[in-house]
């Protein structure tokens, strides 16, 4: 095998460093200490589905075309969810001279789509059918009880059974992947953790405080990952390169703040009156809207229906959002701690579907792009947030491509195509 | 006009609007009809052979099959009245770039805008499947 390409949702390259020496992480430990593990910037904005696809693909939004979870169909304001089918590049397993790979658990690669290997989809994964390709590996999952997700409303029962049940699901995975690995010859397998991601969502708060009777719970969960982790690098020789990587950072979360909210409030966003509002009840009037996270779009003329910002106004009214975002208030605390254009963050065919302002959380803030205008602060049980910094990198060995020294997600497939076309040459 | 750095962008034919300023002329490289508002000016060819022909501004949408042959008409250029020529050119076409390239060469301010396909619904989960969709981004706080 050439290439093992590790995901770990969510994990801070901080933690995963802090956790390998404090010893909750063993395995890590010692994979840590046989290569580079270096911090990597997250995609913009800081989302699973845009951050697995940057990685996956090696460009950004402007070049694979997806820019969230949720994006409004072109010329129009109906709401689309992201797909496999989003996509408008290539992942590294579709490329022409790649040999079979088994991926297992990528976010966004729902529904899975032909490829030389196996595939069985990651989040917004529903149904396993629709989920595995090729088709006839479908028993061979369900006989492992392989769930696509974990049952979320088992949050409802308390924190510790939703533990065991992102551990149900984990296991399950790695139960497929041991044994899809032994099935064939696989030239590249990708495989990702995404209960990490689950975990750090809802259990930031025990992690951050020791005294909390679930703070264990969730060392004990990383301890589970590195077991997995362990059991991998057992299986891993010397010739193939392995490589590991999270799709954004982690930080604590103490207030969801509504960007629509605010964009209504200071007049920028108007509504026509209805019970579910949603994009589709914006007014001509409306000059700018908001998606997840904190995507900030003008309503161009020509690209949405209603919309009535012509191209010659974008520039003063980007700026008039800019101050007015960054002047924010709530509870006295600040909201947005940077804007960043849209023209400028992003490249590639793309790029005109790009948001026109990326607004970046301050501390403690998590941006919501929500179309529904009664809440500014939302009521959650989220208290961890993702962060644009400190996503991880980690590459064994010293044979591979140079490490930017602002690594960014898209950057990953450029440091590991050089080593993993030597050892194909190799072979 | 003066010369600039050579801008490139990309759109839709529905969308065109969104790149353009007041002040641009438009000169379609593709056979799709642009939706460029009312305002919109275009450069069209006063004779379908090249050797005799013209470019010259009008108000209705119009294309212009791309050949070597217009390249000495884009001298003219620079005397119309216009801030920017926005080339607009078919994805993989060469024929957008080559255009670009004159113009930018003869010292007239032009952006290259690409055509692309529009990122409709089939581009997007099924219907059936948004709801449940919706309710698991909504549990991630997403929605």
């Amino acid at each position: 095998m050439d290439l093992f390409l590790l995901g770990i949702d969510g994990l801070p390259r901080w933690m995963w460093q802090r956790f390998a020496d404090s010893g909750v992480m063993p395995h890590s430990q010692q994979l840590l200490r046989s290569g580079t593990l270096v911090p990597m910037k997250s995609s913009l904005p800081e989302v699973s589905s845009a951050a697995w696809a940057s990685i996956i693909t090696g460009l950004n939004p402007g070049g694979h075309n997806v820019f969230g979870f949720t994006d409004l169909m072109d010329g129009s304001y109906s709401l689309g969810f992201t797909s496999s089918r989003t996509f408008r590049a290539k992942p590294f397993w579709a490329q022409p001279d790649a040999g079979p790979s088994l991926i297992i658990n990528v976010p966004q690669t729902y529904p899975a789509q032909p490829l030389n290997g196996m595939l069985v989809s990651g989040f917004v994964a529903l149904d396993l059918k629709r989920a595995v390709y090729p088709a006839e590996q479908l028993s061979s999952l369900e006989n492992l009880n392989y769930a696509v997700d974990a049952d979320m409303t088992v949050l409802q029962q308390g924190k510790p059974q939703f533990v065991q049940e992102l551990r149900r699901v984990m296991n399950a995975r790695c139960e497929a992947l041991h044994q899809h690995w032994d099935r064939q010859s696989w030239q590249q397998i990708m495989f990702v953790f995404t209960g990490t991601d689950r975990l750090n969502h809802y259990l930031w708060e025990d992690f951050e405080d020791p005294t909390s009777p679930l703070h264990q719970t969730f060392l004990d969960y990383y301890h589970e990952v590195d077991r997995h982790i362990g059991r991998i690098l057992e299986r891993l020789d010397d010739r193939t390169l392995l490589a590991a990587v999270s799709d954004h950072g982690f930080a604590r979360q103490r207030r969801s703040i509504n960007v629509n909210c605010l964009l209504a409030e200071a007049g920028y966003l108007r509504l026509k009156s209805s019970t579910r509002p949603s994009w589709s009840d914006m007014l001509p009037e409306t000059r700018a809207f908001a998606m997840d996270p904190g995507r900030i779009y003008l309503h161009r003329q020509g690209r949405y229906p209603g919309g009535s910002v012509q191209a010659d106004e974008a520039e003063s009214l980007m700026q008039e959002l800019e101050r007015y975002l960054l002047g924010l208030q709530v509870e006295g605390c600040p909201v947005v701690s940077q804007v960043l254009r849209g023209a400028e963050i992003y490249s590639g065919p793309f790029a005109h579907r790009a948001p026109d302002l990326v607004a970046l959380p301050a501390t403690d803030v998590a941006l919501s792009g929500r179309m529904n205008l009664q809440e500014l602060i939302e009521p959650t049980l989220i208290n961890g947030r993702h962060t644009h910094e400190e996503s991880t990198f980690f590459v064994r060995g010293t044979q591979h491509g140079v490490i930017p020294a602002d690594m960014r997600v898209e950057d990953v497939l450029q440091v590991l195509q050089p080593q993993v076309s030597t050892l194909q040459k190799a072979a | 006009m003066t010369a600039a750095t050579i801008t490139q962008c990309s759109s839709t034919a529905a969308s065109i609007t969104e790149v353009l300023l007041g002040g641009d002329l438009i000169l379609n490289l593709t056979a799709q009809s642009l939706a460029a508002g009312n305002q919109a000016r275009f450069l069209q060819l006063t004779a379908a052979d090249h050797s005799d022909s013209r470019l010259q501004i009008c108000s209705q949408v119009a294309s212009v099959a791309w050949s070597e042959t217009l390249i000495p008409l884009f001298d003219q250029l620079r005397q119309l009245d216009a801030d920017r020529i926005v080339v607009v050119a078919d994805q993989n076409s060469p024929a957008g770039l080559q255009a670009i390239q004159e113009l930018s060469s003869r010292g007239i301010r032009c952006l290259l805008c690409t055509l692309m396909e529009d990122c409709g619904a089939n581009a997007f989960m099924d219907e059936e499947d948004a709801e449940a969709v919706a309710e698991r981004l909504r549990q991630l706080g997403y929605l």
